[in-house]
């Protein structure tokens, strides 16, 4: 496919990803390699899309190790990368529920739950390369560094709440925590804080990259809180409530009916 | 003298670090040879059984850099610190001294004759590297500046570029020009280098050329690159890190794994170029030279004064 042409077939892509259009002709945009046509065909789905999105920076991270391509410093650089996709896809985590509300898009719940996971898969990658890559196992230099680091502190606690996060995830998880659910999965943003922490402790002085992260959690974490307020003074109106702001149809399945209302109102 | 004690060689098949390998040994031969001082590599002991000592690969120093001035990113200054001109430049040596001088780098090589050496740099951040290095014995300068007897301190300050230096333009994070100190008795060590070359070759601009301190006992950013002035001093001098943050950063800076740093551990760290699952190494008191250097700070208590 020739260059001046990306942008056109861009735009047509996301416009099949967003369903108002039917399905890509590869051939149509000169693509006529099967292998990559049957590709593009497959990513031409959304959901498709988000699964290779989240492996993607794995298949490129394995890519670096074999061609001995992580720069001067491999290890640090499988900490950074680790760190870095973990915090990425958390963020895209948390983006997925204003954007619901903004959007009145249903259905997203899998797709918080594929980020979600994908977030912990990376933060699980950058835990191995703690123990394994870099301290190669030898748990009397771990336990010392882990009493010495205090940088480390809030990453433990992050990666322990991803984890409990993950193992709830499925929906068995989901029938057996009930209405606790939602309330242990808030914890999602005691996970971001902890992380940004972690990030910025680590550093000797330029800020500026976990700042950035930081930024887009604290506007994520605003945009719950103005949700909440308008929920709340919805309520306060004594109007019948319509559809909760910041739900799903999963979520509504679960939650008991009676608790629904103002009690369970906390988004 | 102790060069290679303890330490047991280990096969590797990168013709590469190979060829670095055989260099290392030249190095350390003629530096034995050259210099009545004790030279290099003292004994490194690993968290692993394998005793292992080998220069980082050329590529690993030279791409990886913390040169503030540039960027905060350690692989830009390769690129950015091409703008810097290194010649003409001139050395200054003022304050409590008999002879001021000012010399430019070709006096300065002509009339004090470089040597090399091979030492492990230590960097505050727990990264590692064992580098040749070619430079004067900063004692050689000194002398031939003779501090009075009131000097007890040198000062060093960097180039101020602000020009070429982004970091410098927009005033980030540090007070520039960057500045260091050292006590003097610690300036007239025989270890402390003011180097001019890097891997027989003349000191690259990433790794602060044209003229750096090298005082291998400390953490590395007492090690200033691309000096322009050094003055004799009754006082201590302020310096950049420590001016920053005094609890993180002393003004002795000397490499203490049992000091650790407020934030994280200063017991183990992690050598250039490793590969991964490749065990950390275990820091040694004064980056190894305890025997050469201790007597320096006998009696003083070491966790006060970081």
């Amino acid at each position: 496919m020739q260059f001046n042409r990306a942008i056109p077939f861009l735009i047509e892509f996301q416009s099949v990803l967003r369903k108002k259009k039917a399905r890509l002709d590869p051939l149509a945009w000169g693509i006529t390699s099967p292998i990559m046509a049957s590709l593009v065909t497959w990513l031409s789905n959304l959901w498709n899309f988000c699964l290779f999105l989240s492996v993607l920076p794995g298949i490129y991270l394995w890519v670096l190790i074999q061609l001995d391509a992580l720069g001067p410093n491999p290890v640090e650089a499988f900490h950074l990368f680790t760190g870095i996709w973990a915090l990425r896809f958390l963020c895209l985590t948390l983006v997925i529920t204003p954007l619901q509300v903004v959007t009145s898009w249903r259905g997203v719940a899998p797709f918080r739950q594929l980020f979600g996971l994908t977030s912990f898969f990376y933060a699980a990658l950058h835990v191995y390369g703690y123990l394994s890559i870099d301290h190669a196992l030898i748990w009397p230099t771990i336990g010392q560094d882990l009493i010495e680091t205090p940088y480390l502190w809030p990453g433990l606690l992050a990666i322990f709440i991803l984890l409990l996060l993950a193992l709830s995830s499925p929906k068995q998880g989901k029938k057996l925590l009930g209405k606790n659910w939602k309330k242990l999965h808030r914890w999602i943003y005691v996970a971001a804080v902890a992380s940004i922490l972690h990030y910025v402790m680590q550093l000797k002085g330029n800020l500026a990259d976990p700042l950035f992260y930081g930024l887009i959690i604290g506007l994520l974490f605003a945009s719950r809180l103005v949700i909440w307020i308008r929920n709340r003074q919805v309520t306060r109106l004594m109007i019948p409530r319509p559809r909760r702001l910041g739900d799903d149809e999963e979520d509504r399945s679960v939650s008991h009916p009676k608790t629904s209302g103002i009690a369970n109102s906390r988004t | 003298m102790k060069i290679l004690q303890g330490l047991t060689e280990r096969m590797v098949t990168d013709p590469e670090i190979w060829a670095d390998r055989r260099r290392l040994l030249k190095l350390m031969g003629t530096g034995a040879l050259l210099s009545s001082a004790p030279v290099a590599v003292a004994g490194v002991s690993p968290t692993s059984d394998n005793s292992t000592v080998r220069t980082t690969p050329e590529f690993a120093i030279t791409h990886y850099n913390n040169y503030y001035e540039f960027s905060f990113d350690k692989s830009e200054p390769v690129e950015l610190a091409r703008a810097l001109k290194t010649e003409p430049w001139t050395l200054e040596i003022t304050g409590q001294v008999e002879h001021p001088l000012k010399l430019t780098i070709d006096d300065l090589i002509k009339r004090f004759s470089p040597t090399e050496r091979i030492y492990r740099f230590r960097c505050v951040e727990g990264w590692s590297a064992v580098l040749p290095w070619r430079g004067i014995p900063l004692k050689d300068l000194l002398l031939a500046a003779a501090p009075l007897a009131s000097a007890k301190f040198v000062g060093f300050t960097a180039i101020m570029a602000p020009e070429i230096m982004p970091n410098q333009k927009s005033r980030k994070l540090l007070d520039w020009p960057y500045r260091e100190g050292l006590r003097l008795d610690e300036a007239m060590h025989p270890l402390t280098l003011l180097a001019t070359g890097l891997y027989g070759k003349p000191l690259p601009a990433q790794n602060g050329a044209p003229l750096r301190l090298v005082v291998p006992w400390k953490y590395g950013f007492k090690s200033i690159k691309a000096i322009v002035r050094m003055e004799l001093l009754t006082q201590q001098p302020v310096t950049t890190w420590n001016q920053q943050a005094p609890d993180e950063y002393g003004f002795y800076a000397n490499v203490n794994p049992e000091v650790p740093h407020p934030r994280w551990s200063q017991a183990t760290e992690r050598p250039l170029a490793s590969t991964l699952h490749e065990p950390r190494m275990r820091t040694l008191l004064f980056n190894g030279y305890e025997d050469q250097v201790a007597s320096l700070y006998s009696g003083l208590d070491l966790k006060r004064y970081y």
